[in-house]
C-alpha cells in the first residue's frame, strides 16, 4: 500500500490546456449569458409568485368559503330578528334553528327549541293520550317557518309557515321497536302504542334549492300499559334500549277517548 | 482570494458578463486539468469541461453561499459530468465548432494533435489511469482529488459534500481495490 501511495505522489500528471477550445468555450458562454441571465430572471419571478399566488388563492378561498359565509349568516340571522314576524314566532318559542346561503339569499329555519319540541305531542301520540282537537290547532301554530332573506336588500322576502310533518314507523321499524320493548318492559305489557318523535327539521341545500327535511330519528315512544297503567318509555334506535320511563296515569283497558280514570 | 473577496466576486458575477469571465477565467485551466486526468481523453474532457462550464452559468444565479468555495462547487459540477459520462459512457457534445468559427489564425486539429502527443508522453500516468477508471466513481474521485490534484482530505470533504472520515476510509478502502486491480495485472 505504501509504496502505491508514494507511486501516485510521485506520478507526473499532464498538465496540458487547449487554448482554442478555452477561447470558444469563453466565448459561447459570455453569448449564452445573458439568454440565461433572462431565463433566471422569469425563472425567479415565477419561483417568487407561485407562494403569493397560492397564499392568494387560500386568502380568496378563506373569504369565499369561511369569512364571507360567516359573514352573511350572521347579517342574515340579523335581518331576520328585526323583521315583526319573525320577532312574533320567537316569542312564541321559536329559534332560529338552521340558516342557508344561497346566493345573494339566505333561508332562515325557525323552530321551537329542542325541548319543546321534544314536549310537542304528535298525532298518534294525541290519540293514545286522548288529548283534544284544540290541541291539534296548537300543534298547527307551533312557531315553525321558513324565511327568504335578501341579503342585498336588508329585508325578510318571504316567510312561509311549515306545519312540523308527522314521521311514520315502517312495518318493519315497528317490529324491530317491539323487538328491543320486549326485552326491557315487562312482559305483561300491552304496547298499545309506538309513536316516532317530534322530529326537528333541517335545511339542506340541493342543486341551487333549499328543502326543508326532518331530522334523522333516532328515537321511538311507546306507549304501554299493564293492567290499568299507562307508561310511556323512550327507545334509543341507536343503541338498542329504553330509555326515560314516564307513568302517564289510569286508563279503562281499551280506553281510546279520553276514558281516563283520573 | 478568500471567501469574502469571492463571495462579492460571485455576485458582481451574476449581474456583469465581464466579471463571469473573469471567473471563468481563473478556473478554466483547474477544472479542464482535473477533468482530463479523470478521462484521459482530450476530446472527451472538452466535451466535459464544456459541458461544466455551462452547468456553472445555469446555476450561477441560484449559487448561494454555504461555506462553499466558488473553486470546490466547479469540481463538484465537474464530478457529476465525469459521472454522468462515466455512466453513458457516451458524451453529448457541447458543439462549440457549430457555433464559433476559430477566433484567431490558430488551427484547433493542429493543437489538439499536440496535445495528444504530449498526453501519451505521460505513460505512466496513463497506465495508472486505466487502472483508476475500472474502479467505481466514489473511489476514483477520492483518489484523483487526492494525488493528481494534491487536494487535502478536507478540501475532498468539502468538494463532495462528505465527512473528512468518510472521505479518508474511501481513500483507504479505493487504495486498496486500486492494489488489488494492479496486482491482477501483473
Amino acid at each position: 500500500m505504501e509504496d502505491l501511495i508514494e507511486k501516485l505522489e510521485k506520478i507526473k500528471t499532464p498538465e496540458i490546456e487547449i487554448s482554442s477550445h478555452k477561447r470558444k468555450l469563453r466565448q459561447f458562454l459570455l453569448s449564452k449569458y445573458l439568454r440565461e441571465k433572462r431565463s433566471w430572471v422569469v425563472f425567479n419571478i415565477f419561483q417568487k409568485t407561485i407562494p403569493v399566488g397560492i397564499a392568494l388563492i387560500l386568502i380568496f378561498f378563506a373569504i369565499n368559503n369561511l369569512i364571507y359565509p360567516s359573514y352573511n349568516l350572521a347579517r342574515a340571522k340579523e335581518i331576520a330578528l328585526k323583521d315583526s314576524q319573525i320577532k312574533e314566532l320567537i316569542e312564541k318559542g321559536g329559534v332560529i334553528k338552521d340558516v342557508k346561503i344561497i346566493k345573494n339569499r339566505a333561508y332562515v329555519l325557525i323552530q321551537p327549541a329542542k325541548e319543546e319540541i321534544a314536549k310537542m305531542p304528535q298525532i298518534a301520540e294525541k290519540e293514545a293520550l286522548s288529548i283534544g282537537k284544540s290541541e291539534e290547532i296548537k300543534r298547527e301554530e307551533a312557531p315553525v317557518a321558513l324565511a327568504e332573506i335578501s341579503i342585498k336588500e336588508k329585508k325578510v322576502a318571504k316567510i312561509e309557515k311549515i306545519t312540523p310533518p308527522v314521521i311514520s314507523f315502517s312495518e318493519e321499524e315497528k317490529e324491530k321497536i317491539q323487538e328491543i320493548s320486549q326485552k326491557q318492559i315487562p312482559k305483561e305489557a300491552e304496547i298499545k302504542e309506538i309513536i316516532p318523535p317530534s322530529s326537528e327539521l333541517k335545511l339542506i341545500k340541493k342543486g341551487g334549492e333549499i328543502w326543508v327535511l326532518p331530522e334523522t330519528k333516532k328515537e321511538a315512544i311507546i306507549i304501554y300499559q299493564i293492567d290499568k297503567s299507562r307508561w310511556q318509555g323512550k327507545i334509543n334506535l341507536k343503541e338498542e334500549r329504553v330509555e326515560e320511563l314516564k307513568f302517564l296515569g289510569e286508563f279503562e283497558n281499551n280506553a281510546t277517548n279520553g276514558e281516563k280514570k283520573r | 482570494m478568500d471567501l469574502n473577496e469571492e463571495k462579492e466576486l460571485i455576485k458582481k458575477a451574476q449581474k456583469d458578463p465581464k466579471v463571469f469571465g473573469e471567473l471563468y477565467d481563473k478556473y478554466y485551466s483547474q477544472i479542464f486539468g482535473y477533468i482530463l486526468k479523470r478521462v484521459a481523453n482530450l476530446d472527451i474532457a472538452q466535451d466535459v469541461c464544456s459541458e461544466t462550464f455551462l452547468k456553472a452559468l445555469k446555476n450561477i444565479w441560484k449559487f448561494r453561499w454555504k461555506n462553499i468555495s466558488l473553486g470546490a462547487w466547479l469540481y463538484r459540477i465537474a464530478n457529476n459530468e465525469i459521472a454522468n459520462f462515466f455512466r453513458k459512457r457516451k458524451h453529448k457534445l457541447v458543439s462549440l465548432e457549430k457555433i464559433l468559427e476559430p477566433i484567431d489564425g490558430s488551427n484547433p486539429e493542429i493543437e489538439l494533435i499536440e496535445a495528444e502527443d504530449r498526453l501519451k508522453m505521460h505513460r505512466d500516468f496513463l497506465k495508472i489511469q486505466e487502472k483508476i477508471s475500472e474502479l467505481e466513481i466514489k473511489y476514483q474521485e477520492v483518489i484523483a482529488l487526492r494525488f493528481f490534484e494534491k487536494k487535502q482530505i478536507k478540501e475532498i470533504a468539502e468538494i463532495l459534500g462528505k465527512k473528512e472520515g468518510t472521505i479518508k476510509s474511501l481513500l483507504h478502502r479505493g487504495l486498496e481495490r486500486l492494489k488489488d486491480k494492479i496486482f491482477e495485472t501483473k
